[in-house]
């Protein structure tokens, strides 16, 4: 069904899909737009392989590791003749080096070669292999276990997938209708072993999804702090998830490359990389404080496993920490936790397959092989960056961010002639942001006091404010008579009494009197709900036309209504007026209810009201928004393909004559333009996604 | 057609009663009041048998009568009963005794045009009866000479209103024929009892109304209107003085302390934006569409009447800004894509393996 899914490609050779995508290659309305958009993020970034896993693991829901290769297997294994299996294994046993192999070796090779598209059997290092997929690997299928934890450890070390369970158990519980193409030594070995700990993963394609909005984060980073802490946010966004001081190794590296083609040997360099190296320990100590960077629980190595197994009692008896790890997985989803066995095999992650997720390793010999200045600095700051802590860019804190900065901006357009308020409001939220994602350092709180602190996020004095307002305002507020705090206690009670067109701030306790100048909140909710409503209104009005939208909002005032009242309402004509309804209603923008007067069907006599359900219509924008994304992605992948030789040749437009030429270059500098354009239009739907469905 | 072959017509066939023939009569008796149904035909009070008695008695019996003819107009003429007339059963206890007497009265006003008789539902005892309306004399004037079926028709286009009735709707309600119809309806036409029109919701369809009525808003459209067309252009620039308007008498954009839907409408008046005269709610109906349309505000009510007071909304960014829709289509990856600026990324053909 895959292959045939394959073969009715409308883009011909251009593939996007998993074997187990419930996409098909040539529709523009996907059935789930949200999960092929994750999907198709995910083949971008980390390749096809990675996205059979992730798609496998999203139409499966939580599974486990045996439950995945099954799946997966069943979808991408072929039957093959057991007879030429055979022969296949026979012909390797029979392979002797020497001359007369040699030809024997070469007409193979030509075999694999003229037979590359089946992929029937290959090559490798004088041993003759049977490619038991149903496709090439490039078009995303994977039949060895191996290769398919690798990519779970990919997915999971980029937070992409979520481990739960551990409990322990007997054998492995693959399901019966799972295993058909189960290995056929499986079994037996699951007798062999003492224990095993079941994990069920859950593929997270709302995080996914992120993998797209990366480039903003690590601008906003470079907005908010400098070009250290983007690089640094660069660094651990484009590992996943890294210790501490990798980080700073990095993001050193990465500045020193960076500074040394600036510099050009104009100044001491061992200097000037202190100076940096100093400027990258500061900067990801600020990004760590602020929240921007938040420490997870470390996956664990196979080695430190073993280690800890070891070392510990038999009191934790599934030897982890946080429920995540990286290990080799067997292919029931089971860890092998024999502490006898010595050795145990490395994940496949750095196999062939070239994916290079690091591999880190927290004991002290590891430390050690980092440079002593790194150390030495991050000694000082061991309360906020522990020893060999684990650290991963907090999407949360960058969506908190960037609503922080488009609220300002909304109510300082809405309320223009009022000083100050953007900033008012900017600091605000910074400062409940910094609450919500901040780090907590050494506080071990109950649960109660952890529910008590939440409510109060958001919640704020004048004074906890001052620190994020910018100077001008500071300074002008210190400058008038009553100084900062009263002045700014009396800003915000006049901000507070602004009812039109939206509340800002709520008074929470009255400033008269109060010995912090009073307590105050910002509105977020009707805030965002405002910038959400502008968001519809102005995406059905260039998807629709005005009238649609115009139509929309009397229908979200007034509740249901018939055509000719929704016609009077809108100002347009009554036929304008149903021919626009009928499109809303095709489009699933609203809802059409018949009411039948009689007991038997007459339309004559039925009367048609329209509606608009608020959540339909909110899902409805952000599928659109979803499917236009993944269209216009598809689309640059589909023309990056189609001109992957044109741009090829461009590049070495100094070499090569043929490049030279001026229409050539043209039509090439068109091109690219066109592909600018797309991008820029991704980006664009992207930043409305992230307001619809993150903030 | 003879008279004698004509119908008699009542007003109770007019609305929708079917219709009965009474033969060799063409008016409208007044029972006795004993076993004689609402609306039907009445028969006559008994005559005295003697000619001598009968003649002595004439002159009383006519002056008698022209009191009652008297008292009758006034009855009718009377406010209460200008517009739905007077009730049958009414009449009957207001005249008591005196009812038969009205036979002769009735037969001859009707015959002159000045009474109509209609089929209505009495709102106290939920039944339907005959009520008699007297017309004026410049009415009964025009309705003069016209036959049964032309009174029907036009007392059916009459009750219709200034909202109209269909051709269509008064054939069925009176039963006569299409080709009879055109001819009355002609003949009113021509008349000047009434006048055809057309609606804005259905423009083929032909409606009569009196000639003297002016057709209702839901016919005509109200101001937005003209010549049956939804005018486009007018409420465009309608809109366009209202934002300017708001713009202007609050300096700007989000700013001023807005402005009351009052002091909108008389700036409209002032300037003479408008031909016909706009009342509130239609003024405040055009300004609703710019709330709608996020160009318009509201920033407070007035602290005294508490009425809305408006502003010119500031353009917001709404991070919205992707426009090019067409990308949703199907055929949107096998589309060539030309940009503003004659960038163009060129068409891909579908590939469809076998």
């Amino acid at each position: 069904m895959a292959a045939a899914a394959a073969n009715n490609n409308a883009f011909g050779g251009f593939l996007h899909t998993s074997p187990l995508s419930n996409l098909t290659s040539s529709t523009s309305h996907p059935p789930d737009p949200k999960a092929a958009l994750a999907s198709n993020c995910i083949r971008d970034y980390f390749g096809p392989l990675v996205q059979t896993v992730a798609d496998a693991l999203h139409s499966r829901g939580p599974s486990t590791m045996s439950d995945l290769i099954a799946t997966i297997r069943h979808r991408c294994l072929r039957d093959w003749n057991e007879e030429r299996g055979r022969l296949v294994d026979r012909l390797n046993a029979s392979v002797v080096v020497g001359a007369n192999n040699n030809k024997f070796n070469k007409g193979i090779i030509a075999t694999t070669s003229s037979s590359n598209n089946n992929n029937e059997s290959y090559y490798h290092g004088g041993k003759v292999t049977m490619n038991k997929a149903r496709g090439a690997e490039s078009a995303g299928y994977v039949t060895e276990s191996s290769h398919i934890r690798a990519a779970l450890i990919v997915l999971l070390h980029h937070s992409l997938v979520k481990v739960s369970g551990g409990t322990s158990g007997g054998g492995g519980s693959v399901g019966a209708g799972d295993g058909k193409h189960k290995h056929p030594s499986s079994s037996s070995r699951h007798a062999a072993k003492p224990q095993h700990h079941h994990y069920t993963y859950t593929f997270l394609h709302e995080r996914a999804r992120l993998l797209l909005r990366y480039p903003r984060y690590v601008e906003h980073a470079r907005d908010v702090m400098n070009d250290t802490a983007a690089q640094i946010v660069e660094c651990l966004l484009i590992s996943g998830r890294m210790r501490g001081e990798d980080v700073v190794q990095s993001a050193w590296e990465c500045q020193k490359r960076k500074m040394h083609n600036i510099l050009d040997g104009e100044e001491d360099v061992d200097d000037y990389d202190n100076k940096v190296l100093t400027e990258v320990v500061q900067s990801f100590e600020r990004l760590v404080e602020a929240g921007y960077v938040e420490m997870v629980r470390p996956i664990v190595t196979n080695k430190d496993l073993e280690h800890k197994g070891r070392m510990q009692n038999e009191e934790n008896e599934d030897d982890m920490f946080g429920n995540e790890f990286e290990f080799s997985l067997n292919e029931d989803g089971s860890i092998f936790n024999d502490r006898s066995k010595a050795t145990r095999k490395r994940s496949a992650l750095s196999s062939d397959q070239g994916v290079n997720t690091k591999k880190q390793k927290i004991d002290g010999n590891a430390l050690d092989d980092h440079h002593p200045q790194i150390l030495s600095l991050l000694s000082t700051k061991r309360n906020l960056i522990p020893h060999g802590s684990v650290y991963r860019v907090s999407t949360a804190m960058f969506h908190a961010s960037l609503r922080v900065d488009v609220l300002s901006r909304l109510v300082s357009e809405i309320y223009p002639d009022e000083r100050h308020v953007g900033a008012i409001v900017k600091a605000a939220l910074t400062y409940a942001a910094r609450q919500e994602h901040g780090p907590m350092r050494g506080v071990d709180e109950s649960e109660e006091a952890r529910h008590s602190r939440m409510a109060e996020w958001g919640i704020f004095s004048p004074p906890d404010i001052v620190p994020f307002l910018p100077l001008d305002v500071t300074k002008s507020l210190r400058s008038q008579v009553g100084g900062l705090n009263q002045n700014l206690s009396t800003l915000l009670v006049q901000m507070s009494k602004l009812q039109y067109p939206t509340s800002i701030l709520l008074e929470i306790e009255e400033a008269q009197g109060h010995p912090m100048g009073g307590k105050f909140e910002v509105c977020t909710r009707q805030l965002l709900q405002r910038m959400l409503d502008r968001i519809q209104h102005r995406f059905l009005t260039t998807h629709r036309g005005l009238v649609a939208a115009r139509i929309v909002s009397v229908l979200q005032m007034k509740g249901h209504c018939e055509s000719d009242a929704i016609a009077e309402d809108a100002m347009v004509p009554t036929k304008e007026a149903r021919e626009v309804l009928h499109r809303l209603h095709r489009d699933s923008y609203i809802d059409l209810a018949d009411m039948h007067v009689t007991k038997t069907h007459n339309t004559g006599t039925a009367i048609f009201l329209w509606d608009v359900i608020p959540s339909r219509l909110f899902k409805t924008v952000i599928n659109n928004t979803c499917t236009a994304l993944l269209n216009l992605r598809l689309r640059r992948q589909h023309e990056v393909e189609v001109g992957r030789d044109w741009m090829n040749r461009a590049k070495d437009a100094g070499s090569a004559e043929e490049n030279v030429h001026e229409g050539d270059k043209k039509k090439y500098h068109a091109f690219c333009k066109g592909l600018e354009r797309l991008d820029c239009a991704c980006l664009q739907l992207d930043e409305t996604l992230m307001v619809l469905k993150d903030f | 057609m003879p008279p004698t072959k004509r119908p008699i017509v009542t007003a109770a066939t007019a609305n929708g009663i079917k219709r009965r023939r009474a033969a060799g009569e063409n008016v409208v008796r007044v029972g006795s009041g004993t076993g004689v149904g609402v609306g039907g035909a009445v028969r006559p009070a008994p005559v005295p048998s003697s000619s001598s008695f009968a003649a002595a008695s004439a002159s009383t019996t006519t002056a008698t009568n022209q009191q009652l003819n008297d008292e009758f107009i006034r009855l009718l003429s009377n406010p209460q009963h200008k517009n739905k007339g007077i009730a049958n059963s009414s009449l009957k206890s207001h005249f008591g005794s005196q009812y038969p007497a009205l036979v002769p009265i009735i037969n001859e006003l009707t015959r002159t045009s000045r009474l109509t008789m209609s089929k209505l539902t009495s709102s106290k005892t939920g039944e339907s009866e005959v009520y008699f309306s007297l017309l004026s004399v410049e009415e009964a004037s025009k309705l003069r000479g016209l036959d049964a079926s032309s009174k029907m028709v036009y007392q059916v286009i009459e009750a219709a209103g200034n909202k109209g009735i269909w051709t269509v709707d008064v054939r069925v309600q009176t039963n006569i024929q299409q080709a009879t119809l055109t001819k009355i309806f002609k003949q009113l036409e021509t008349r000047r009892l009434i006048k055809p029109i057309k609606a804005v919701t259905a423009k083929t369809k032909k409606l009569y109304m009196l000639y003297d009525l002016s057709p209702s808003k839901e016919i005509t459209g109200g101001p937005w209107y003209s010549d049956y067309e939804f005018d486009h252009e007018f409420i465009a620039e309608l809109r366009n003085f209202i934002l300017m308007c708001i713009r202007r008498m609050n300096g700007g954009y989000g700013v001023g302390n807005g402005v009351t839907l009052k002091q909108i409408a008389n700036k409209m008046i002032q300037a003479n934006v408008s031909r016909i005269q706009l009342s509130l709610d239609e003024v405040s109906q055009v300004l609703q569409t710019l709330v709608l349309d996020y160009l318009v505000e509201q920033r407070g009510v007035t602290e005294g009447g508490g009425e809305a007071l408006f502003v010119a909304a500031k353009p917001v960014t709404t991070m919205c800004d992707f426009e090019w829709w067409d990308v949703l289509s199907p055929d949107f990856h096998f589309r060539g894509i030309r940009f503003e600026d004659g960038v163009y990324l060129s068409a891909h053909e579908p590939h469809h393996h076998s």
